[in-house]
Order: C-alpha cells, then sequence, then structure tokens
C-alpha cells in the first residue's frame, strides 16, 4: 500500500525519478486506478509533465485497471474542475478516463493532438461531449480517431457587453480628447502661450480677483456692476476689444498693477461725478506694464476735496513702470474749488517709470476751472522719462481764484526727469481772471515747470494767456526753466504765443519761443513762434522772455526775427531788477530757410 | 486566467470605468456651465482627469483585446 501512496505523492510532483524507481520494481502499478481516476488522468489532472512526457503511450494502452482507494484530496481537485459533470461519475466503478479528465480540464487543443492514441470507449465519447455542452457550452464532434472542438461562441448579453464596453470606451477616449483640444483653444490654461479666454463681464471679474495667470478678452464687455478693483499681477490682453465701462468704473479696474495690461479700449459714458481722491481711471498705480491702452471718455469733473491735492489721470495715478503706445480720447471738463491743489493730466498723474508712444486724440478737450493741466503727464519725476509722447488735445484752463496760479503744460506739467522727443499740436490756454495782483500764469508748449531734462521736443501749438492781475509766463517749450541743473537741449516751437492783459501796472508778460523764465541751461534749440503781444511790460525773446542772471549758460540756439522780437534773451533778471537782454548764446535768422541751413535744425 | 475569469474581469473594468466616465462628463458638464457663467475658469483638474478618462478607457480597450487574443489562443499547450 505503500508504494500506491508513493506514486500518487510522486504524480502530485512530478517526481519523475520516484515514479520510475517504483514503476521499475513492478510494471503493473501502472494500471493502478485510484478510485475513479487512472494514473494517466491524476497526471493530467496534476498536470504532472515530467511523467505524462516518459509513460503516456504506456499508460494510455492500460484498458484494464487494478482499483485501490481513491485519494480525497484528488477527489476535491477534480470536483473543482467538473462542476456540474460530477454527476456523470457519481455511479459505482465510473472511471475518469483521460480523455475525459482533458475534456473536463478544457485542454482541448492537447486533446484534440492526442485523441487518436488514447483509449476511449463509448461511454468516455459520450461523456466528453457531455462535458463540453455543460460545462464549456461546446459542440464536439467525434470520429473514430479525431475531434473536432469548434470555438466557444459568446453568448448575445456577453456580445452585447463587450461591444457597449468597445464604443462607450472608444466614444469617452474621442470625447475626452476632442474636449481636451477643444477648451484649450475655447477656454485656454492660463498661460502666457495659451491664456485663459474672456468672453463676459464675470470671467473679467474673476481674472481681476484672480489676480495671477494671463487673459485674454474674446468679445467687448458691458459692465453692469460697480466694478471693485484689486491688485492685479498677470497678464490682461484685451485682443483690441472694449470694455463699455458706462458709470461702473470709477476706481481703476485695477488698483496695483504688477502684471501687463495690453490691447484693450475702454469707453466710459458721460460721466459726471465728484472727485475727492487721486484717481487713475484704468489702473491706481503701475508697476508693471501697459500696452496699447485706448481710454474714450466723455466728463465732467467736480472736486470737492478740502485738504489733501487730488491728481487725476485717464490711465494711471502713479506709473512706476512702464505705459506704452497708448491713447487717450477724451473730452473733460473739470472744474476745482481752489482749496486744494488739483491736476488733471491725460495718461499718469505721477510718473517714476517710463511713459513711452503715449498721446491725445485731436479731438480731445481738457477744460478745467483752477485745475492745472496737462496732456501727458502731470508730475515726471528724477527717474521718470517720457519719451515719443504727442499731446494734440486742446488744453484750456481759467480761474476767477485769487489764490490758484494756473498752469499749463502740452505734454508734462512738472518735469524733474527726463522729456524726449515729444510733441504738443493742441492748443494752451490759461487765462485768469483774479481780481488782486499776486501770483503769476505758467504756460509751456512741451512743459510748463522744468527741473530736468527737455531733449529733443517740439510745440506747433498756439499759446494763449490772458490776465489782469497776474503776470505770465509763456514759452513755446517750457515756461520756467527752473534751475541750474535744468535743461532744454535741441527743443523747438512753431505756434504763436498770445498774451494778453488789460492792466499795465505790476503786470509783466514774458514769452518766448523756447523758455520764458530760465535759470538753467537752453542749448541747440530754435524758435519759430510769432508772438501777438501788445504791452508795455511785455517781454519777448527769441529764445527766452527773461533768463537769471545767474543762468547756465545757454549757448548754440537760433531764432526766426519778428517784429516784436528784439534779442534772443530779452531781458535779464537781477534780484528783483530786469535789465534789457541780448542776444548771447543765440542767433536770429531771418526766415525758416535760413535757419534749416543750421545743424541744430531737425524739423 | 482562464477566460470566463478574464470575462468577468473585463465586466467589473467596464463597470468601472464607465462609471469613471459618467462622473467625467457630469464634471465636464458642470465645469463648462461654471466658466461660461464666469464663476471660475477652467480647472487644471479637468486635463487632469481628461487624461485619466484617456489612458483608463484606451486600457480598458487594451484589456478587451487581450482578452481576444488570449481567448483566441486560450487552450494552450501543456
Amino acid at each position: 500500500m505503500d508504494k500506491e501512496l508513493e506514486i500518487l505523492s510522486a504524480i502530485k510532483s512530478d517526481n519523475i525519478d520516484l515514479f520510475k524507481k517504483i514503476i521499475e520494481q513492478k510494471r503493473g502499478y501502472l494500471s493502478l486506478c485510484y478510485g475513479r481516476f487512472p494514473i494517466l488522468s491524476l497526471c493530467y489532472l496534476y498536470k504532472s509533465s515530467k511523467i505524462t512526457k516518459e509513460f503516456e503511450k504506456a499508460l494510455s494502452s492500460i484498458t484494464t485497471y487494478t482499483y485501490i482507494d481513491e485519494d480525497y484530496e484528488v477527489y476535491k481537485k477534480f470536483r473543482s474542475y467538473a462542476k456540474r459533470c460530477l454527476r456523470l461519475y457519481l455511479l459505482e466503478k465510473a472511471v475518469v478516463s483521460p480523455v475525459e479528465m482533458l475534456a473536463v480540464m478544457e485542454e482541448s487543443v492537447y486533446l484534440t493532438e492526442v485523441y487518436p492514441n488514447l483509449t476511449k470507449n463509448e461511454k468516455a465519447k459520450e461523456n466528453i461531449a457531455k462535458i463540453y455542452r455543460i460545462n464549456h457550452g461546446q459542440i464536439i464532434e467525434q470520429t473514430r480517431d479525431s475531434i473536432i472542438i469548434r470555438k466557444k461562441r459568446l453568448t448575445r448579453f456577453q456580445k452585447i457587453i463587450i461591444m457597449t464596453a468597445i464604443i462607450t470606451a472608444s466614444v469617452m477616449i474621442l470625447l475626452s480628447g476632442s474636449l481636451w483640444a477643444t477648451f484649450n483653444v475655447v477656454y485656454g490654461i492660463g498661460t502666457d502661450d495659451n491664456p485663459y479666454r474672456i468672453s463676459n463681464e464675470n470671467q473679467l471679474i474673476r481674472a481681476i480677483e484672480k489676480g495671477k495667470n494671463s487673459y485674454k478678452l474674446t468679445q467687448d464687455i458691458t459692465l453692469s456692476n460697480v466694478w471693485q478693483a484689486k491688485e492685479f499681477s498677470g497678464s490682461l490682453d484685451g485682443n483690441n476689444h472694449t470694455i463699455f465701462v458706462k458709470d461702473k468704473m470709477i476706481n481703476g479696474l485695477v488698483t496695483d498693477l504688477s502684471g501687463k495690461i495690453e490691447n484693450l479700449n475702454f469707453t466710459f459714458n458721460d460721466l459726471e461725478m465728484d472727485i475727492a481722491i487721486n484717481t487713475g481711471l484704468i489702473v491706481y498705480t503701475n508697476n508693471g506694464v501697459i500696452n496699447n491702452i485706448r481710454v474714450t471718455l466723455k466728463a465732467v469733473f467736480s472736486e470737492v476735496a478740502e485738504e489733501e491735492d487730488v491728481f487725476f489721470s485717464c490711465i494711471a495715478y502713479e506709473n512706476s513702470g512702464e505705459i506704452n503706445d497708448s491713447e487717450v480720447n477724451a473730452d473733460i471738463t473739470f472744474n476745482g474749488n481752489g482749496i486744494s491743489d488739483t491736476y488733471l493730466s491725460g495718461i499718469a498723474s505721477i510718473n517714476n517709470g517710463t511713459v513711452n508712444n503715449c498721446a491725445t486724440t485731436e479731438t480731445s478737450k481738457f477744460i478745467t476751472d483752477t485745475v492745472d493741466v496737462s496732456g501727458i503727464v502731470t508730475d515726471n519725476s528724477a527717474e521718470g522719462v517720457v519719451s515719443g509722447c504727442v499731446n494734440n488735445a486742446q488744453l484750456k484752463q481759467t480761474s476767477a481764484s485769487d489764490n490758484w496760479l494756473p498752469n499749463v503744460g502740452g505734454v508734462v506739467l512738472r518735469n524733474q526727469g527726463e522729456v524726449s522727443d515729444c510733441f504738443n499740436y493742441g492748443n494752451l490756454t490759461a487765462i485768469s481772471t483774479a481780481t488782486e495782483k499776486k501770483l503769476d500764469i505758467y504756460v509751456g508748449g512741451v512743459v510748463c515747470i522744468n527741473n530736468g531734462r527737455v531733449i529733443k521736443s517740439k510745440s506747433s501749438a498756439d499759446i494763449t494767456g490772458s490776465s489782469n492781475n497776474f503776470s505770465i509766463y509763456a514759452g513755446g517749450v517750457a515756461s520756467f526753466n527752473n534751475t541750474a541743473n535744468s535743461v532744454i537741449d535741441n527743443s523747438c516751437s512753431y505756434g504763436k504765443i498770445s498774451l494778453s492783459t488789460q492792466n499795465e501796472e505790476g503786470i509783466f508778460l514774458f514769452a518766448a519761443g523756447v523758455v520764458a523764465l530760465t535759470r538753467g541751461a537752453v542749448v541747440n534749440s530754435y524758435s519759430v513762434a510769432s508772438y501777438n503781444i501788445d504791452n508795455e511790460n511785455a517781454f519777448v525773446g527769441g529764445i527766452a522772455g527773461v533768463a537769471d542772471y545767474f543762468t547756465a549758460l545757454s549757448q548754440n540756439n537760433y531764432y526766426v526775427k519778428q517784429l516784436n522780437v528784439e534779442f534772443g534773451t530779452a531781458s535779464i533778471l537781477v534780484g528783483n531788477t530786469i535789465y534789457p537782454g541780448s542776444d548771447t548764446g543765440a542767433i536770429s535768422q531771418t526766415d525758416l530757410e535760413q535757419l534749416k541751413g543750421k545743424e541744430v535744425y531737425w524739423g | 486566467m482562464k477566460n470566463e475569469k478574464m470575462l468577468r474581469l473585463l465586466y467589473i473594468a467596464a463597470l468601472a470605468v464607465a462609471f469613471f466616465d459618467l462622473a467625467f462628463i457630469i464634471f465636464t458638464v458642470i465645469e463648462v456651465i461654471l466658466v461660461a457663467t464666469g464663476t471660475v475658469f477652467l480647472l487644471p483638474s479637468f486635463w487632469i482627469l481628461a487624461l485619466i478618462i484617456i489612458i483608463i478607457n484606451t486600457a480598458l480597450l487594451g484589456y478587451i483585446g487581450v482578452y481576444f487574443l488570449i481567448r483566441s489562443k486560450s487552450e494552450k499547450r501543456r
């Protein structure tokens, strides 16, 4: 009995040496049948490939078995394969032949291969057919030496499930891919290369609230809610679309810009509002970049501040970054109360950065009452650069205040930095109807008060000043070249300067092609300006109206001689005394043609 | 692995993938509505989810392909 168990053990572990050793002792062991399982069936069941390979031929020819007790473990293993076919082997003396074992284990290919060599009776054939039908759902055909097992077909339900899965998966792959591509184009991902797209007001609100990422407008937007300005460090590309602001955005689009806003138009409806604080209509403080902004505005403002100075600008209150290629088309009427200093400008109130290639349009008008006005910048600080800017707006200030000193500058009101390649084509007017003799009027074609450098700039506009009680300083390029370090270099003027007063006592009118009053240097500059001034106290110079005695050396300046112009510098100021001027540093020209021959001339 | 087990696993996988697909569709619809109304910009999670959906559906198709491949060669030689 031990040998039988050893044989079974050898089969289970595919131990060919042990199996061979026992069989060689007695060949009769090959006909053993463990209950319902002959040795070859057990070899198939336990996948004993080594034993099968060597003894399959001998085992397959055995038809008569020596029955011994069935091993329960073998039964359990067989049962797990046989399932519903187990009932075929419940009868006494039932044997699971090798072919049936292969059928139970669904070893169809191998069964087909060895089928001709294995012994099978009619009962076995019948069982094989049942096994395939019941367990595997397959129909087989058997002849004497062959078996044909048709491939198992999927049920209708299985086919539906699998087809549904295939179609759904394919559709979802296409859908996800399409959504990926479509959303990428339609909505963007917020990068500089592929910014988020903005097509409505809410999205614009979210963009500014989010404060970062890149955005691009795809449509014009009309604001319907009062705008809440926020800090913004992202990038907003208007794509040349317009935000119709109506009266919903009076505190700016952005409070502090450290990112970029570009290619965006703003249209404000007719505004009527009180101004009590510093205001930049688009950005309060710019530390980033503003490119190609267009602001269209028609407004009437009234100043209501009582203590602090008030600055108003159509783009930025304070610029410490860059403002490039931007334009203001504005018709503004601004009435000051004369209590605190009030200023109006087109692009920026205070410039610590760069304002480059900006302009006001020819249809623009800045009409103020007791509000100092300039076309582009109010205060250009020592670090500020204003270059390539053009003022086309008509600037006009009137004031009836005895305590108000009207200032008008074509491009910049007060310059401590650099103003270069700037042009003024808008007519400038300053009128005071003050009744007491206290103050002055300053009007400059490019800059009103210059403490810095004005380089290669030009005014072709008419300048008008009028007051019965204030002295008037009107210069084609600047009104006041204020310090010994102030420089006006290679700049010029072409317009007509008209000054008038009804009062000839204690009122002085200073007019000149380049600068009305200078303490600094005027070099390489020229004037083609003409003058309409008829007053005994008028000092009209080709280059300067009055020069401080201690003024910096001026040289290489030219002016086209006019009827009422006697000298390049009309008068010299020593202390409080005015002395006759001279042509030091200035050379008169008979006409423009002669002037064009000088190396300083550039147009 | 037997074909039946693979088929059963295929059912489970297909069901799970269908669940994810449905969740993604719902997420996308909500996302589009929120974006269109300006409540949010497209969330970065959309791109991740879309990629996951593509990957798991491709994996499902691959699994079905492998299933049929193995099925056709299921009765391997001993």
